[in-house]
């Protein structure tokens, strides 16, 4: 009889310990209110290098702010946006969020975005400041839904030692070449006959995203290109796309672009290749190797008009009562803008006007020598289920690069599986 | 009278007996939904309650968060009628032909060898399980620095050896799922070697001495002593290994992406994407329950032909 009265004593106390420690790590949350500091929860996806910038910059606010107190969580690219969207959804998003401007049109229809325009005010924030590309990509429906942060484009890198022997830099150190597709051949071609043997012209991952960006960027410089997704429809079946194609499959073909490479930034930073499209954030890689020395410009323009493949991060502010975070959360999204020039080390173009002309800025190596790209950047559609469907076209121009398909067959089949995607 | 009189004093103890075993038994019985209750607490929780959710949200449809519509089995009708949930599940499946005889024989050879006793053999054993120990992510970070083009260790090797052409492992759909099977088996046959292990050490020696004495070579020895003694072993690893193969996701996803375009994308990746890519959860679920299914038939299946062919 004692026995079982001691164990049943035991396990109520248990059992009282557990719940009152699930209780008590609710209450907090509503507890600011009485605080003076305002604390903010931030999440971003920097699970690469770019992590360290941006620690550095929410340090720096935190030191410089008494009022505002920021704690950023940083998460696996992998799973970011599962985990912001969950969170949206089940209302437990942070106070401020990072969110690819190409994402908005996906998370922005669950309800829990803020809508920016009123807040902004009140926060001080003007939106005359920004570039007008970026602040445009934030837009829907005339509404503003996230404060941009940055550019991240396609652009060319290339090896200026390798260039250098075959001729094809003038004077000031830069490429030689007109804008049109033949001339570009033409210097990969150069490059083949002047370049050691283990060493290729061009390289760029012809699986995951390269090809589709690649392909995007030289679609959005044909004249009469549209974009990929019209009216929820698939609109691939055009010469434009088909051409921008054939261009990627004839420069492999001849030998210029080799095949079922899958680590094309290992390639060019070890010098074992000319030139490179990468995204704007390779910069900081390859400025680690101090033997490369190359060069960083905008995409080259090698058909009607400067285009390029691009997107950006931007800040959004998931629903909540508390207006007085919200208004700290504007004006923190606001300052990391203003400072674009400490995020701009890891390599990306800053969406304030006044940062890209601010001496920190112009003094960063590399980085000024692209940031015109931004405003020739075109967007890709605005869609909820634009993601799945890029899933769909990279793997689709992936199998095109790798493997026997033809042309006709890899824009034949993105058209029916993206109106798959779009109709499910 | 007398025995009248004992009879009835021991009935008297034995139902007072009884009475006390009751209520003994009953504090007893409350003392153990004690200790089990927080156990079934989580377990309900965590793993029944989420199955049985889990086949409600597969009838119905909506963008994740956004909306919700209860459709009966419109998710289910679909799913026959979309050719990548076919090709998806064939993939599945034909991993599952490829490695589980592999995986198993492989296993059985380990483990004839370990047993052996020669020279060297716990060394070896040791040696073969340890893979087993890593992390998915470990293992196929190892293999794509071994497999990949250009740079990896294998076509280096290759090259140093004279061959000239570049061999796309990752690459070409039938080597694709050729490096994915080597990877598999690198990383779990130590685990199937090991219960044949513990199988193969059951077996009394006097048997096989016996077997001798009558003039059995090695062949006959392996064929009807060791693999009729291993049968409930090898029914436990066929099973267990097929099992497992259905599940693949970890080795595709990370080596080939489920590349090249979707010929090595197993069932569960294609669950995954439209679950937390086109974040269509109903749809997404429907697939997960067939799955389920499908494993479950197949590994009934399997049981019941082993059981029947061994003349159980």
């Amino acid at each position: 009889m004692k026995k079982s009265f001691l164990l049943f004593t035991t396990l109520l106390l248990a059992l009282s310990v557990i719940l009152s420690a699930c209780a008590g790590a609710n209450e907090g949350v509503g507890d600011n209110a009485s605080n003076d500091v305002v604390q903010l929860k931030y999440w971003v996806p920097f699970s690469g290098g770019d992590g360290e910038y941006m620690q550095q910059m929410v340090d720096a606010f935190n030191e410089s702010h008494e009022d505002v107190q920021v704690e950023m969580l940083n998460i696996k690219w992998e799973e970011y946006y599962t985990k912001l969207r969950t969170s949206l959804v089940s209302k437990t998003a942070p106070d401020i969020a990072v969110a690819h401007a190409s994402k908005l049109a996906e998370l922005v229809p669950t309800g829990m975005v803020t809508d920016l325009s009123s807040l902004a005010e009140e926060a001080g924030v003007d939106w005359n400041t920004f570039s007008d590309n970026q602040l445009n990509a934030t837009k829907l429906d005339g509404k503003h839904y996230a404060i941009p942060l940055d550019t991240h484009a396609l652009v060319m890198y290339y090896n200026k030692d390798y260039l250098n022997e075959a001729g094809l830099l003038d004077e000031n150190g830069q490429l030689k070449m007109d804008p049109s597709i033949d001339s570009f051949i033409d210097v990969l071609e150069e490059l083949k006959k002047t370049l050691p043997g283990d060493v290729f012209p061009f390289v760029s991952n012809t699986s995951s995203v390269y090809p589709f960006w690649i392909w995007y960027s030289l679609y959005s410089q044909m004249d009469d290109s549209g974009t990929y997704i019209v009216d929820g429809k698939a609109s691939f079946d055009n010469e434009a796309a088909k051409k921008a194609l054939q261009v990627m499959v004839d420069i492999q073909e001849k030998g210029l672009w080799p095949e079922n490479v899958t680590n094309g930034y290992d390639l060019f930073k070890s010098g074992k290749a000319a030139i490179n499209f990468a995204g704007v954030w390779a910069t900081g890689n390859y400025e680690k190797n101090e033997n490369l020395n190359f060069a960083a410009v905008p995409f080259p323009t090698l058909f009607d008009k400067p285009a390029a493949w691009g997107d950006s991060h931007t800040l959004i502010m998931p629903v909540q009562d508390n207006k007085e975070k919200q208004v700290a959360t504007a004006k923190f999204a606001n300052w990391l803008a203003e400072n674009g020039a400490m995020w701009a080390k890891a390599g990306h173009i800053p969406a304030k006007k006044d940062v890209l002309e601010s001496e920190e800025y112009q003094s960063l190596k590399y980085r000024k020598d692209y940031a015109e790209a931004q405003s020739d950047v075109n967007y890709m559609p605005n869609h909820e289920k634009l993601w799945p469907v890029n899933d769909v076209i990279i793997k689709a121009f992936s199998e095109l690069l790798n493997g026997n398909v033809s042309v006709e067959e890899t824009i034949e089949k993105v058209e029916k599986e993206v109106n798959d995607v779009l109709e499910k | 009278m007398e025995m009248n009189h004992t009879h009835s004093k021991y009935k008297f103890i034995r139902l007072s007996r009884i009475k006390k075993e009751s209520s003994e038994v009953m504090k007893n019985n409350i003392s153990a939904w004690l200790f089990l209750f927080p156990f079934l607490f989580l377990y309900g929780w965590f793993m029944l309650y989420p199955i049985i959710k889990g086949f409600y949200i597969s009838l119905t449809k909506g963008s994740f968060g956004v909306e919700s519509e209860f459709v009966w089995f419109e998710n289910y009708i679909e799913m026959f009628k979309d050719y990548h949930f076919w090709e998806a599940l064939w993939n599945t499946v034909y991993f599952v032909l490829i490695s589980t005889p592999t995986i198993v024989v492989i296993g059985l050879i380990m483990a004839l060898i370990v047993n052996s006793k020669l020279v060297g053999t716990s060394f070896l054993r040791s040696i073969f399980f340890m893979p087993y120990m890593l992390a998915i992510s470990v293992v196929t970070s190892i293999w794509v620095f071994i497999l990949q083009p250009y740079t990896g260790l294998l076509n280096s090797i290759l090259h140093q050896l004279g061959i000239e052409k570049e061999i796309f492992w990752l690459s070409e759909p039938t080597l694709a799922w050729f490096s994915i099977l080597f990877a598999t088996l690198w990383w779990t046959v130590g685990f199937n070697m090991v219960l044949f292990l513990a199988g193969l050490q059951e077996i009394p020696d006097e048997i096989y001495e016996a077997a001798e004495i009558d003039g059995a070579g090695p062949w006959k020895k392996f064929w009807y002593i060791t693999l009729p003694s291993l049968k409930g072993v090898m029914v436990l690893v066929i099973i267990l290994q097929s099992i497992a193969s259905f599940k693949l996701f970890g080795q595709p996803w990370l080596m080939t992406g489920g590349g090249p375009g979707t010929s090595t994308r197993p069932l569960v990746q294609y669950i995954y994407e439209v679950g937390f890519k086109e974040w269509n959860p109903g749809y997404a679920s429907a697939m997960s329950y067939v799955l389920f299914l499908v494993t479950i038939i197949f590994a009934f299946i399997q049981y019941k032909l082993m059981s029947e062919k061994r003349g159980e």
